[in-house]
């Protein structure tokens, strides 16, 4: 925490230092300035020397870069360089475009007095934008996983030194045999980005017929099999490097349109009364013009087949330089990516295996738990039975002992009977022989 | 041709003395920053399976709503968006509400999970958290709320699993992917997605942001910063801006043949909505979807825009299907004022109206155990 203090306060200081410095030198500035315009009428103000308050702009910009660049390098809470430059103050965007559209009025308009450039100063005026937009552009559309190639790549003026490298080991001979090669480069140089893709097209068409078909000649010996991995590699890298050039072409086509829209835009606010009266205005009317421009180009079918061809070029040349790696990391004790992916491919598939085996396994489980239950239940069914069987025979025991009670009941109820019927008898008997008693008595 | 900002000296000193001003203001907030944090809203994790893990928020009323909903977001970038800050979260907002949330967390895939199809995500991880929700619900059928990708995906499910859903939500899902109303809709008819997954694997997250900045480059890699000077005298701006710049390049890779299947056989071939796509050896026929649907999609979405969401409530059987559409863009969707002041509340009473339960509508496993226990007792 002491440290982090430490490190602002001494930042803070240096920065108010600076700006101190800054201020004074702006403040004689402003006298030199003001001095030289004294008594100069306000409608010529628009004929103003560009360096004055330009210069002090600049100087304050080029200040903020460096204090601020080296201020987050030290930053304790691991802010990087990035973040700086994502800061208005980074160098490249917000205060750069400052510069560039300084340096750009100052070349128009010392052309003539309506502001209608010279071919000369135009072209000065294009290469002046080109450059800047490339540098722009450089940190949204380089490709962040190829690390590795990140400086062959990165952006086209980086390709461009990639590009002679490999004329010069792999066609350098043949170039300097090419007839016309100078006349048309400086026809590329005149033409711009448009014409330096013409000549690349014309150069990679040569190159099929005469080097290309050298490189893809089928090599013997040996070193047969690597021979080849290089030639592949080198023939993905010129195709790599045919595509970007189209891709880098179509965006700075795209900026150099953008970039006259901005400039008629202004003029128009101009001849209005309306121009921006705040570098922020400015700013603002810059940006959206470049994304209506750039979102015109992404849009169409063209710019979507190029992407892919860029795309497609880039993985090949990631594929061979892999293949490349890969072939001289066999001699060393370390798993190549091929070995890991068969490795992953079979623990993919083994974890597969596994969750469908557990699967089963769970549902086999409930299975055992139903058919268990269902035991269970048979169990308890039979136990049941056997209960249920014990207490019928039971009970048909007790109904024999009942029935062999009753037969003998019954048995005794007709003997009983008998008797009666004989006591009766008997008593009619009896009865008769009284009647005929008391008939004799009488 | 005029210089337009320097004639007017007195106006340049001014912007120059500001931008002091907000430079060393904005230095000191990010020296000092100390509330970055996102996903903050507090929630257990119920179950986890290789990089998946399924989190349950902590429910903020009493008696939340009956029937649970399952939140699955893209594989591109991350959940806490849904979360990003305590007062811009409709995760916060819909517990308020009386939701009860789970949702998933796909997290980084790394070298080996370059083999994950869409069958492993769908019917593999989506399936079993949907299980797992179901299970500590003690219901047949839950809530599924899918979100940007995670919307494609629960469409998908839907219709492969209408007996485990009760309704279904869908936020800005792209379904319908023949429009050119959408860059990325364009490329990808271009894009060498096989040769980047047989190259490459695991597509970087890096790669992807590459393919993202693309669409609006001078708004989200310059204007943005640019505009974090503008606001940067407030701290809590900052912090804001911290919270959504970590989420934007937040970004997982893309488990290789699951990104080659979703190219290839939507953004390329447009399967689902012709109801041809196979997941897992299963047609996925989206008239099976038959359970109420709420579609919400944002005007000005500019990666899936209402052209590839609307047609979903055509594809779909559901009698009981809307539309809620949000002015802005796709973030907007998350984190904008009116996603949280109507889209929030919107959600809240779609979902509870149609999650009210009849009494002991319990799952028929669960009848079960307790006819049993009735019994007992």
């Amino acid at each position: 925490m002491e440290t982090e203090r430490k490190w602002g306060t001494d930042f803070s200081e240096a920065w108010l230092g600076a700006q101190a410095n800054l201020m004074q030198s702006w403040a004689d500035a402003w006298l030199g300035f003001s001095k030289a315009t004294e008594g100069a009428e306000r409608a010529k103000e628009s004929t103003r020397p560009w360096g004055t308050t330009g210069d002090i702009y600049n100087q304050w910009l080029n200040m903020c870069q460096e204090m601020f660049g080296e201020y987050w390098k030290g930053a304790p809470l691991g802010i990087d360089e990035q973040t700086f430059e994502k800061t208005p103050w980074g160098a490249q965007t917000y205060a750069r475009l400052y510069e560039f559209w300084a340096n750009a009025a100052k070349i128009l308009s010392g052309t003539s007095p309506g502001g209608k450039g010279i071919p000369e100063s135009y072209q000065e005026f294009c290469d002046f934008w080109l450059e800047n937009y490339n540098e722009l552009l450089r940190g949204f559309f380089t490709f962040p996983h190829l690390e590795p190639l990140r400086g062959l790549l990165g952006s086209a003026a980086e390709l461009s030194q990639m590009y002679a490298d490999v004329l010069s080991k792999f066609s350098g001979p043949w170039m300097e045999a090419m007839q016309g090669l100078p006349e048309k480069t400086a026809e590329a140089l005149r033409k711009g980005p448009q014409g330096y893709a013409d000549v690349h097209r014309w150069w990679l068409q040569a190159y099929e017929q005469t080097w290309g078909r050298v490189l893809r000649m089928t090599p013997l010996g040996l070193t047969r099999e690597t021979s080849e991995m290089l030639q592949r590699g080198t023939e993905s890298l010129i195709e790599h490097y045919a595509a970007m050039t189209d891709y880098s072409s179509a965006f700075y086509r795209v900026g150099t349109e953008a970039m006259q829209k901005v400039a008629t835009k202004l003029g128009d606010m101009y001849n209005k009364g309306q121009a921006p009266k705040t570098y922020k205005e400015f700013y603002t009317l810059w940006w959206t013009t470049n994304e209506e421009a750039l979102y015109e180009l992404f849009k169409s079918p063209e710019f979507s087949r190029l992407l892919g061809r860029v795309v497609d070029a880039t993985m090949r040349v990631r594929k061979r330089y892999d293949d490349i790696m890969e072939e001289y990391l066999k001699a060393l004790p370390v798993p190549t990516r091929s070995e890991m992916n068969d490795l992953y491919k079979t623990l993919y598939l083994l974890k597969k295996e596994v969750r469908e085996n557990t699967k089963q396994v769970r549902e086999l489980e409930e299975k055992l738990r139903t058919t268990e239950t269902a035991l269970g239940k048979e169990e308890s069914l039979k136990k049941e039975v056997r209960e249920n069987t014990k207490q019928v025979r039971e009970l048909e025991e007790k109904l024999r002992t009942t029935e062999t009670a009753l037969g003998k009941e019954e048995s005794l109820k007709k003997e009983v009977r008998e008797n009666t019927k004989q006591v009766r008898e008997l008593e009619e008997k009896l009865r008769t022989t009284e009647t005929a008693l008391g008939k004799e008595e009488s | 041709m005029r210089n337009p900002f320097v004639e007017n000296t007195e106006q340049l000193m001014k912007e120059m003395t500001e931008a002091n001003r907000k430079l060393l203001k904005l230095s000191d907030i990010l020296m000092n920053l100390s509330d970055t944090d996102v996903g903050t809203t507090p929630k257990d994790l119920v179950y986890e399976e290789d990089r998946m893990r399924l989190f349950h928020y902590k429910p903020m009323m009493k008696t939340p709503c009956p029937v649970p909903m399952l939140v699955t977001y893209a594989l591109v970038n991350r959940q806490y968006m849904l979360d990003l800050q305590q007062d811009r979260s409709l995760i916060r907002n819909l517990l308020s509400l009386g939701l009860d949330i789970y949702i998933i967390d796909w997290g980084y895939p790394g070298p080996a999970d370059r083999y994950l199809t869409l069958d492993d995500y769908i019917n593999g991880y989506m399936n079993r958290a949907v299980d797992i929700v179901r299970e500590r619900s003690k219901l047949d059928k839950i809530n599924l709320v899918g979100v940007c990708q995670g919307g494609t995906f629960s469409v998908i499910y839907a219709a492969l699993y209408p007996e485990k859903l009760r309704n279904l939500v869908v936020m800005v899902t792209p379904v319908d992917f023949d429009t050119d109303d959408g860059l990325l809709h364009v490329w990808a008819r271009d894009l060498p997605i096989d040769n980047m997954v047989d190259t490459l694997g695991v597509i970087p997250g890096d790669l992807m942001n590459v393919g993202f900045v693309m669409l609006k480059p001078f708004q989200l890699m310059v204007d943005k910063y640019v505009g974090l000077m503008e606001n940067c005298d407030e701290k809590e701006v900052v912090e804001n801006f911290v919270r959504m710049e970590k989420w934007i390049f937040d970004s997982p890779g893309q488990a290789g043949e699951a990104i080659r299947q979703f190219v290839n056989d939507l953004y390329k071939n447009n399967l689902l909505i012709k109801n041809k796509l196979k997941i897992g050896g299963q047609t996925v026929d989206l008239r099976r979807i038959n359970m109420p649907l709420l579609n919400i999609f944002a005007e000005q979405d500019h990666l899936v825009p209402p052209s590839a969401s609307k047609p979903l409530n055509d594809a779909v059987s559901s009698e009981d299907k809307s539309f809620f559409s949000l002015r802005g863009g796709h973030i907007g969707i998350y984190v904008s004022s009116q996603s949280q002041t109507e889209l929030a509340p919107a959600v809240a009473e779609w979902i509870t109206t149609r999650s009210q339960l009849p009494k002991k509508a319990v799952s028929g496993r669960n009848k079960k155990s307790e006819s049993a226990k009735n019994q007992a007792t």
